[in-house]
């Protein structure tokens, strides 16, 4: 049972990262997903036994925002690329996407994703990265090294 | 900042760009999911779950190849070993198929080359000291060459299906019987279908030993696949019946679908021996998300240790990664990937996984 004060700390925690996390989550999922992964993560972060003992929530959410992105069908960005692709002209699309940013990341994998947001966008050292993404240093660069292989397109 | 790493950023900065609002806090949420706890879905309810929604599946026309059928997927490039996910726009089946109206399965023609497929396969081993009896699954790469105009995914289960295949060491199995044959294997836009042949219905002896042989399969096929739910029909209908306790697949079955009856610590990924450090990677659910490692010489002498924190832990699944930054890790070294029991520290659900630095076998296809 969450108590009156645990909801406030939990808003709390929310409301002071929600929009970070939000961003996060478009990089991993697309814009269109984004906020259900979120809701999702924070869900799955409150409810947690460890959360009250975390020190450091920020990182959590994040590690949380990335295992439910992960858990989010692969193939959903390609999926929806191919709905917008394919949508008659007429209709807009609720979301603005900048459809060629979503082709090029598309063949990434969601950690591939993580890795290349959170330094390039966060600006984030590689320990920081592998510290939010929950995984080694190593296993951040080899993201980054397949990344970056897999964007020649966009690198050229 | 090199332009490679101005290009990244500008891609990341409009990436999150298109971030909508952020949704409101989910209190109502939160209040219902602890007042009333839930426990992990048991696979059995899932499964109903699952079954439920294929019946509009189930009505979209499928495409099956068989082992040299003719489409294109089949010869383009796998991707390097170890990666996740297979980049969409040439490994997704449902992307590049032709012919979908179709329902009868496409003629083939003769193979006329053979090519390198460098591919995954998952086999099974029983975990040392193990909390559920449940086996583990471990991924391993490897090469093989077949028809260039091979279906891709068919690949990695043909191989497994060979009489020659020499399993490697210590206690890896196959937990799918020699009579299975994978005569097809194509797409109703959501799923991958398999066509097996009757000996798949009657399942491995008992339920245990069933679902591991669904989840080999599973976890085999949908390496090479964005797409994760699987079908399975016998002479084009799908199999209601399956295994000692007649369970119905027809709604596919994924990943996640029966993953409660596998060991907690799984490798899902082959050992990436690439550029950079050797990786293990794969999936756990294990008290407080830890997940430890050690290399160990033939005579079981611990040459190297490392522990890391799993993205989710006791209760639930989640990602965990090495970087074996340590030259203990040579052809001939044992890894083992396990976790700590709580009560007095012991290794739990140990897998163990040999280390090679080329792929386990390569083979040339059946004359």
């Amino acid at each position: 049972m969450i108590t009156v004060t645990s909801v406030m700390d939990n808003e709390q925690a929310y409301r002071s990262y929600a929009e970070e996390l939000t961003r996060y989550a478009t990089a991993l999922v697309g814009p269109a997903d984004a906020a259900d992964v979120v809701t999702d993560a924070c869900l799955r972060a409150f409810d947690s036994k460890n959360w009250p003992k975390v020190s450091n929530r920020r990182a959590y959410l994040y590690r949380t925002v990335l295992s439910v992105a992960n858990d989010h069908h692969r193939s959903t960005l390609s999926r929806r690329l191919r709905e917008m692709r394919t949508a008659d002209r007429d209709v807009t699309p609720p979301i603005e996407v900048d459809v060629d940013v979503l082709a090029a990341v598309e063949r990434l994998s969601v950690r591939q994703r993580a890795a290349v947001v959170l330094t390039y966008w966060a600006d984030l050292p590689v320990e920081a990265v592998a510290d939010r993404m929950g995984v080694t240093t190593g296993a951040v660069k080899r993201h980054l090294a397949r990344a970056r292989k897999q964007l020649k397109g966009w690198l050229s | 900042m090199s332009r490679d790493d101005q290009r990244l950023k500008e891609l990341a900065n409009r990436l999150v760009a298109m971030a909508p609002e952020p949704p409101p806090f989910p209190e109502e949420q939160i209040t219902l999911s602890t007042q009333t706890p839930q426990s992990r879905p048991r696979p059995a309810l899932a499964f109903v779950g699952a079954a439920l929604l294929v019946l509009v599946g189930a009505a979209i026309p499928l495409v099956l190849l068989n082992s040299n059928g003719s489409d294109p997927v089949a010869t383009t490039a796998p991707p390097a070993p170890g990666t996740t996910d297979a980049p969409a726009t040439t490994q997704a089946p449902g992307t590049t198929q032709p012919g979908t109206d179709s329902t009868e399965p496409t003629q083939t023609t003769e193979p006329t080359a053979l090519a390198t497929f460098t591919t995954s396969v998952f086999l099974v081993q029983d975990p040392e000291n193990s909390f559920t009896g449940n086996p583990a699954l471990v991924a391993f790469w490897t090469e093989i060459e077949a028809p260039e105009n091979t279906v891709q995914q068919l690949v990695p289960l043909q191989l497994l299906m060979r009489d020659d295949l020499e399993l490697p060491t210590p206690g890896y199995y196959n937990a799918i019987p020699s009579e299975v044959e994978f005569l097809g294997l194509g797409w109703d836009g959501s799923a991958i279908v398999i066509e097996v042949n009757e000996a798949f219905r009657r399942g491995a002896g008992g339920l245990l030993a069933d679902i591991t042989m669904l989840n080999q399969i599973v976890y085999t096929v949908t390496y090479m696949s964005d797409i994760e739910s699987v079908r399975f029909l016998i002479d084009g209908q799908d199999v209601t019946d399956f295994g000692s306790d007649g369970l119905d697949l027809t709604g596919g079955v994924t990943r996640e679908t029966f993953r409660d009856s596998l060991n907690s610590v799984l490798v899902t990924e082959p050992i990436y021996v690439g550029d950079g450090l050797p990786t293990v990677t794969g999936v756990a659910n294990v008290f407080e998300a830890t997940v430890s490692l050690e290399i160990v010489d033939a005579d079981g002498a611990v040459l190297y240790q490392d522990f890391t924190t799993a993205t989710c832990g006791t209760g639930c699944w989640g990602e965990y990664s090495f970087a074996l930054d340590t030259p203990a890790l040579e052809p001939g070294s044992l890894v083992r990937v396990f976790w700590n029991s709580a009560e007095d520290g012991s290794l739990s659900d140990v897998v163990y996984i040999p280390f090679a630095e080329r792929a386990v076998w390569n083979l040339i296809p059946r004359q």
